[in-house]
């Protein structure tokens, strides 16, 4: 049985990337011939992946392909063309709508990805997201039943924050990458409504790869007209263990993002005990469950006082913290196991016997 | 009757393993195929979880402690009215029109669409392995009459397609100069003055409703005032800044907004009134349909969009009025006017007028806002 996985950009600490070196591992586990094959692989994970050009060029009756969708690639037009049993694993697509102001190219791209997905839903034998609103995603775009599935999310050691309170210099953290519709901008307004409100010291660190330098610029000019320029950091890209220092000296978990198919970097939170404040847009409230508080609107105004009652009442942090190992268990690589494989073998009957 | 298809999804197994049911086969809560309970939880409530922000009972009591904490510190006058507006317009004049919505930006993308359109037939040929270079070059020369042809097809239809768009651009722009500009650009806003008597009225109609009150233009009239003073549950918007920094100062929950602009971001069914008055009933048709439109989303069932209008002869003595009133983008309109656009605006509104005073000939439009049922049975 060979059941091989296709993903579009093939990067370490990505969070497909992760998902799909567990499923892989998962899958040889079962006794299944495994390997994932991508359009891009970067710099250190050469041993992990191999080229779509190196794929066999002729089916095999005993084959399954897995397409870890994301984003706009041309394995999926090749993929579709190919006669073996198709599975999507979907991850969710930016709508273009959110980008189109900031960067035209990347909403084109977007827009073509979407439609690329439309079509792979005549050809998939299945489909599986990682989450129930990458689902719901999912039947807009044609797909009959998709099948919901936790994704793999890496263990980590790490040591869980003493919890305090904190009514001066309080430090926030928002993980992910630079781009329009993280919406980091309303993260920035907030934090000028919580200096000028409740904690003149408060601090912000943006953490994630500039994908959007106009974007990235504009946060900076927006910082400096506010006049918080001082207190809000874009770091860039950083280590895993310089991460996982910010996480641990942060007091604030905030997103205020416009679309996550799922949002990885709150379950990193959960894992610290770093309290979280979220926008409940798209899947974010699926991930954050009762681990944290989240908002309906983005009024700084508002958001600042949640984060101050957030941040000085130990009785409501210590409700979250109770959510949030709630939410851990649900998001445990067993618990992913169990999903996924029960998943995959709806539509891999060699699989069926493993559950 | 048809399955919702957002309903079509099936979650997998919860810790254990569990055989797999479609919703479509079985439905939520049901016995599975091979006989096992269904234990997944029902998909639809998770969806609304997810799709709309609503959330669930925990979160919904830290939304009200967030409440009166934002309530608590707009009463301090711990930020100014224009707060909220002022960071949100700072952002605003950073993003960039990448979709042409100003002209320089619309021949900024014309002319790099332009540019995009010429398409370059002389393929590189340059390889790192030997002798490939050679064989592309083969290549290369003995396709060239085939895409030669094949381009110019295809540069005569995206020249012709930029000249379209040209022409398109130039009968958009002679259409734009035939609009009139809005009254604020002309730099005059119009309040026509509200009687002392309406003013009663009004706060009297207004002071048991139950739920929270919007008062637009409240620089207008004293309801807000009266309103505050009688222990409602109200704020004001405005966008005479000056005026609102005195209201403050007065101890008044007032913000910086325009009438629709509030109403559009507020929560649907979240208000126990709306008062209308000043400035919109000189705003363009089509801007005081959406007026109505949001207001009647945003009162709950049984909450009241109280109207304060002027009928087309008011006779104004000073001349500020009478410039403002000519060169509004609308007209005053009379009762029966008002009276048909809410009845068209939403079949939700049940309304009826009050009479005017003797000094201003006001009259006070009263709608409520009923069930879905009492809607379409009227």
């Amino acid at each position: 049985m060979e059941i091989h996985q296709f993903v579009p950009s093939f990067a370490p600490r990505d969070a497909i990337g992760q998902h799909a070196l567990a499923l892989r591992d998962l899958l040889r586990e079962l006794g299944a011939n495994s390997e994932i094959f991508a359009d891009e692989i970067k710099p250190g994970l050469e041993s992990q992946a191999r080229p779509y050009s190196r794929f066999h060029p002729m089916p095999s009756k005993n084959r399954w392909l897995i397409y870890q969708g994301s984003t706009l690639s041309p394995m999926a037009h090749k993929l579709s063309e190919r006669r073996e049993p198709l599975i999507i694993n979907y991850h969710n697509i930016t709508p273009p709508h959110l980008v189109q102001s900031w960067d035209f190219g990347a909403s084109v791209a977007t827009s073509i990805a979407l439609d690329q997905m439309g079509k792979l839903s005549t050809v998939a034998r299945g489909a599986i997201a990682v989450s129930r609103y990458n689902a719901r995603d999912l039947v807009e775009l044609g797909f009959k039943d998709p099948v919901v599935a936790s994704p793999f999310i890496p263990h980590q050691n790490v040591s869980p924050r003493l919890d305090k309170d904190t009514p001066r210099g309080a430090l926030w953290l928002f993980v992910g990458r630079i781009f329009p519709n993280k919406a980091q901008h309303d993260l920035i307004a907030a934090l000028a409504a919580y200096k000028r409100i409740f904690d003149k010291d408060a601090k912000l660190i943006l953490i994630g790869k500039r994908t959007s330098e106009r974007y990235a610029l504009a946060l900076e000019s927006y910082a400096e007209k506010l006049m918080v320029s001082d207190s809000v950091l874009q770091s860039g890209s950083v280590t895993d263990d310089e991460l996982a220092g910010y996480y641990h000296e942060a007091d604030l978990f905030v997103t205020t993002s416009e679309h996550e198919g799922f949002c990885f970097p709150i379950v990193e939170a959960m894992r610290h005990r770093l309290p979280i404040l979220a926008y409940a847009s798209s899947a974010i409230p699926e991930t954050v469950g009762d681990g944290g508080v989240l908002l309906k609107d983005k009024s700084p105004v508002e958001f600042a006082s949640a984060a101050w009652l957030l941040l000085n009442d130990s009785q409501l942090r210590g409700d979250c913290y109770a959510g949030a190992e709630e939410q851990l268990r649900k998001y445990s690589y067993q618990s992913a196991k169990m999903q996924n494989l029960s998943a995959l073998a709806s539509f891999i009957p060699p699989l069926q016997k493993e559950l | 009757m048809t399955k919702d298809p957002k309903d079509q999804l099936t979650e997998t197994g919860k810790g254990e393993s569990v055989p797999l049911v479609r919703m479509d086969e079985t439905g939520p809560g049901s016995i599975s195929p091979k006989g096992k309970p269904d234990t997944f939880e029902p998909i639809s409530s998770a969806f609304e979880e997810s799709r709309d922000g609503s959330i669930g009972s925990f979160q919904g009591s830290i939304q009200e402690k967030i409440a009166q904490e934002v309530e608590r510190k707009r009463r301090e006058g711990a930020f100014p009215p224009s707060f909220e507006r002022r960071l949100r317009d700072s952002f605003e004049r950073l993003i960039p029109q990448g979709g042409g919505t100003s002209r320089e930006d619309f021949w900024s993308l014309f002319r790099s669409t332009d540019r995009a359109a010429f398409m370059d037939i002389d393929v590189p040929v340059a390889s790192n392995t030997p002798g490939v270079s050679k064989v592309k070059r083969l290549i290369r020369s003995l396709t060239a009459w085939y895409l030669n042809y094949l381009l110019q097809q295809i540069t005569n239809f995206t020249a012709n397609l930029m000249q379209l768009i040209a022409a398109i651009d130039l009968r958009i722009k002679s259409l734009e100069d035939r609009i009139p500009p809005p009254a604020e650009s002309i730099g005059r806003s119009v309040a026509i003055p509200i009687s002392e008597k309406t003013d009663r009225f009004v706060s009297d109609l207004l002071a048991n409703s139950p739920g929270r009150l919007i008062i637009a233009d409240c620089s207008a009239s004293n309801v807000l005032s009266s309103l505050a003073k009688s222990g409602a549950d109200v704020y004001g918007v405005d966008t005479d800044e000056t005026v609102l920094d005195q209201l403050q100062q007065g101890g008044l929950d007032v913000r910086l907004s325009s009438t629709l602009e509030e109403l559009k971001n507020v929560r649907a069914g979240s208000l126990g009134g709306v008062l209308l008055q000043g400035s919109y009933e000189l705003e363009s048709l089509s801007k005081i349909r959406r007026i109505l439109k949001s207001a009647a989303e945003a009162v709950e069932v049984g909450g009241k969009i109280v109207l304060i209008t002027h009928p087309p002869d008011l006779k104004l003595n000073d001349a500020e009025s009478k410039i403002s009133i000519d060169l509004a983008p609308g007209h005053l309109m009379h009762t029966e006017t008002w009276e048909e656009l809410l009845r068209c605006v939403t079949p939700k509104l049940s309304a009826r007028s009050e009479q005017g005073t003797e000094t201003f000939s006001e009259c006070v439009i009263i709608a409520e806002k009923v069930s879905d049922q009492q809607g379409s049975a009227s």
